[in-house]
């Protein structure tokens, strides 16, 4: 696993793309960060972090799915899959040691470009906070925690690399475009007293929706959702919210991963 | 491998419906939670406390009012939604009871978290009782709905009139004109 | 009117220990019903634990360290007739369920001055009192009943009062022309609730951390300028300034700033509102079923929803300043050709279901609304939105931090390592 974990970071530095990702991300927070100007160091929830947030909800999750997915894909269109089965590497072990080394790599680069933008930011007079950065932080890291995770499951699913591009968008887009429609739509079938059970339900169902509501509500915002809401609020806020938080994320590894060994089990033996 | 997903997925939503199919038809009251719930018509926060009221519509949304005034202007405003029943409370022990079956009270130095006024009770006697103690009128569910729902805002108007009068001169006996008792119409 | 007596000085000096319970023989009220009016009768140091009634035209007053202690079923001081001065009093309450107010008064042209309450129950209860005066009373209560109660009470002033930790801190029913300036409300329900009371002047106060900052239903000519209504951010239906049943009065000026909805406006007509700062608000105003409004040179920054709105005829909305709208100014009048639309679709959703209010500022929601774009006529617009920010802007100090640069230090050379080890040969 330490060795598939070495392996794995060290391709990925080794990419040419890597580095533009430096580039890419270097960029967006730079450019987010001067919006800031005009809010003289605020730290709460205002448009410059919805603006934030939702730029890095639109851009995160579908280059994490995308490199999560071909990452597996990529080995099993090359044989690279094939003559790692006649190693005696366990299944699990391969997927962990993956998502170690994409984790470690991917977060190496967003971290330095975050850091570089923090710099530029501050050097150029803009005031920021840093809890709010910190925040803005950690939501990423989350963010790049949990897509990966996704795309290493659509990867042992999906069976070519076009096939893994073709679904990690359209899962991007389900879960992040067209989300409040699909549920606006589907929702509008049950009766109403259902509604915000099976809404609340959705939102732990879709790990972007739960981040972003963790997030705010961290931000002391989570009044804005209004009544219905008032309860998961005060929980998320109270002492037990970061341990549900880590449960989440451990929850979530376990059962994606389960399903991604199953299905990686029967390719193996196909 | 499709289909071993579709199929849990096509349970799971008739699932839904099944319960939501027998939730169907079983209207009760909500409690009413003071720090999250406010008025659908004026906005403040509703007390659990003897003015509260509520609406439970067909599709199971429910809309709680701070007095009886506002659950009836949201009616007056919303007569195409399909209402399956309203609720008050009883004025003494603070419970729900449905509209149709309380006894009102309209009296103009009742206050009211609007000031529409008008309390409710379970019991006829009990109204009868008040209005032996407090004065006022009775009215039925069926009058109720011809009840006018002014807010005690008359005294209000007058006063309006008397200020204006009274601009142009000194003012100062004004003042005590506008200590007006507002026990006017009570008997 | 009788009139006014000279003034006697009848020092009443009642030498008390601390701790020791005062007036055993009940003395302070005969005492009092002995003095002529127009006396002064003071209180020495000390804790009083008698109701007091001040019926005629006397001065009460106390000093560092005078308190009254309610524990009957009547009110620590009870005022009415005419002309009573109260000065440096501290009241505090031996809580019961049903207690009494800490002051009642009625009657008129009563002044009362440096009072602390510290009280669970209501604190000053005004009951058709006129042209009386409030100044530097402190309430500070449990979240349970209200601060002032103003009830068919007319041409009052109140100046420099704090108010923490109550129901609503002002809360004013019939009770018209009176005036507000310079106090402070914190941490209760309400700040100020006017509630049908007409001609109110409401002025330099500030209100924090409540419900609502300012709960104002059912006036008519009434003016609220320069108030700082800030953080009221907490509770679900929390928001700065809310108006309800509004007519004919004037908005101006006023700081609204950290609120979960910065201004929400109902029902109203006729008002104008002007010059307000409104900022950093989740959602910067939301108005319903406006009617011949003004509202003309306000300023909306950085509110991550700047305005949501449904329902208005014949308002003239211009000038503002809207950070969040796309400007073009082709003819050089500082004033854009873009108008700034409300957005009424997610007012609508989440008005005929709540839940639906999680989707609040979600990514995909902006790609809904876009796509069931409301009819022209039916939006809330600004015709004419300034290109530049009039008002002033305020100016924090830049704190260079050093732990600022540390941390992104740290977060360079990790990150660097990482990545160098990920391309050293091994």
């Amino acid at each position: 696993m330490r060795n598939l974990w070495l392996s794995e970071w060290k391709t990925m530095t080794r990419q040419r793309s890597y580095f533009l990702f430096l580039i890419l991300w270097g960029l967006v927070f730079s450019l987010l960060f001067l919006l800031e100007r005009n809010n003289a160091g605020l730290s709460s929830f205002t448009n410059v972090t919805g603006t934030i947030v939702n730029i890095l909800l639109y851009l995160l999750p579908l280059f994490m799915l995308i490199i999560g997915s071909f990452s597996i894909t990529n080995e099993m269109e090359s044989g690279q899959w094939q003559l790692l089965c006649t190693y005696p590497v366990s299944i699990p072990a391969y997927l962990f040691g993956k998502f170690a080394g994409l984790i470690t790599a991917q977060a190496a680069v967003f971290t330095l470009s975050f850091a570089i933008s923090m710099a530029i930011g501050m050097l150029s007079g803009i005031q920021l906070s840093l809890s709010w950065l910190l925040g803005i932080y950690l939501f990423s890291l989350l963010l790049i925690y949990v897509f990966l995770i996704l795309g290493l499951f659509i990867g042992t699913v999906a069976k070519t690399r076009w096939k893994a591009l073709m679904t990690s968008v359209a899962i991007w887009f389900f879960l992040i475009m067209i989300w409040p429609t699909a549920l606006i739509a589907i929702l509008g079938l049950v009766p109403y007293p259902l509604i915000d059970p099976l809404m609340k339900l959705a939102m732990v169902l879709n790990p972007a929706e739960f981040l972003r509501i963790f997030l705010i509500i961290q931000w002391d915002s989570g009044a804005v959702f209004g009544g219905s809401y008032d309860g998961v609020v005060h929980l998320f806020q109270s002492g037990a919210g970061w341990s549900i938080l880590f449960g989440y994320m451990i929850a979530y590894v376990f059962v994606l991963f389960s399903l991604a060994i199953l299905f990686l089990r029967r390719r193996r033996f196909l | 491998m499709k289909h071993n997903l579709i199929k849990p997925f096509l349970m799971a939503i008739l699932a839904i419906f099944i319960i939501a199919g027998c939730s169907k038809k079983e209207v009760n009251p909500v409690a009413i939670n003071e720090k999250t719930d406010k008025c659908e018509i004026c906005h403040m926060a509703v007390k659990d406390n003897e003015f509260a009221t509520e609406i439970m519509l067909e599709n199971g949304k429910s809309m709680v009012f701070d007095d009886i005034g506002c659950m009836y202007k949201w009616l007056k405003e919303n007569n195409d939604k399909k209402v399956a029943n309203s609720y008050v409370k009883d004025y003494d022990s603070k419970k729900w009871i449905e509209a149709e079956k309380a006894s009102y009270v309209y009296d103009k130095p009742i206050k009211t978290p609007m000031a529409y006024n008008v309390i409710s009770f379970t019991d006829k006697k009990d109204a009868q009782s008040f209005i032996d103690q407090h004065g006022g009128s009775l009215l039925t569910y069926d009058k109720l709905q011809s009840h006018t729902w002014e807010k005690n805002e008359e005294m209000v108007k007058e006063m309006k009139e008397k200020m204006k009068m009274h601009d142009g001169h000194d003012g100062h006996d004004g003042h005590d004109g506008m200590d007006m008792e507002h026990s006017e119409d009570s008997h | 009117m009788k009139m006014l007596v000279k003034l006697i000085f009848l020092a009443v000096m009642i030498s008390l220990l601390g701790g020791k319970e005062g007036a055993a023989e009940g003395t302070l009220q005969s005492q009092i019903d002995a003095l002529p009016d127009g006396a002064v009768f003071k209180l020495a140091a000390g804790i009083y634990d008698e109701a007091l009634v001040l019926k005629k035209p006397i001065i009460l007053e106390g000093t560092n360290g005078t308190i009254l202690k309610v524990c009957s079923s009547e009110p620590a001081l009870s005022i009415s007739g005419k002309k009573v001065m109260v000065k440096q009093v501290k009241i505090i309450g031996c809580q019961k369920a049903e207690s009494p107010a800490a002051i009642f008064i009625s009657g008129k042209q009563h002044q009362l001055e440096d009072i602390t309450v510290e009280y669970d129950h209501l604190g000053l209860e005004l009951e058709e009192v006129n042209n009386s005066t409030f100044r530097n009373i402190s309430v500070t209560g449990k979240n349970k009943k209200n601060g002032f109660d103003l009830w068919e009470s007319n041409h009052n002033t109140f100046e420099d009062c704090r108010i923490d930790h109550v129901q609503d801190g002002f809360y004013l029913e019939s009770s018209h022309n009176n005036t507000f300036s310079g106090n402070t409300i914190s941490n209760s329900r309400y700040g100020l609730h006017v509630m049908f009371s007409d001609y109110i002047t409401v002025k330099n106060n500030r209100s924090t951390g409540n419900f609502t900052g300012a709960m104002v239903m059912g006036t008519n000519y009434s003016v609220i300028a320069d108030n700082q209504l800030m953080e009221n951010n907490q509770n679900v239906n929390a928001q700065g300034l809310l108006l309800y049943d509004v007519h004919d009065s004037i908005i101006n000026n006023n700081r609204i700033s950290h609120n979960r909805v910065g201004m929400f406006v109902e029902d109203s007509s006729g008002n104008k509102i002007k010059g307000n700062e409104i900022t950093a608000n989740f959602i910067g105003a939301q108005m319903n079923r406006i009617e011949k409004n003004m509202i003309v040179g306000n300023t909306f920054i950085s509110n991550v929803n700047d305005f949501q709105a449904t329902d208005g005829t014949d308002n003239k909305i211009q000038r503002n300043y809207w950070d969040a709208a796309l400007k073009l100014d082709t003819d050089g009048d500082g004033k854009s050709n873009l108008p700034h639309s409300a957005d009424p679709f997610f007012l609508n959703l989440a008005r005929e279901t709540p839940p639906y209010q999680l989707f609040f500022q979600h990514p995909g929601m902006t790609l809904l609304q876009k796509m069931l774009k409301s009819p022209e006529e039916l939006l809330v617009t600004d015709k004419e939105p300034l290109m530049n920010n009039v008002l002033h802007k305020q100016q924090q100090s830049n704190q260079q931090k050093p732990i600022f640069w540390f941390i992104c230090a740290a977060m360079i050379v990790s990150s660097l390592l990482i990545i160098y080890f990920g391309r050293k040969r091994t």
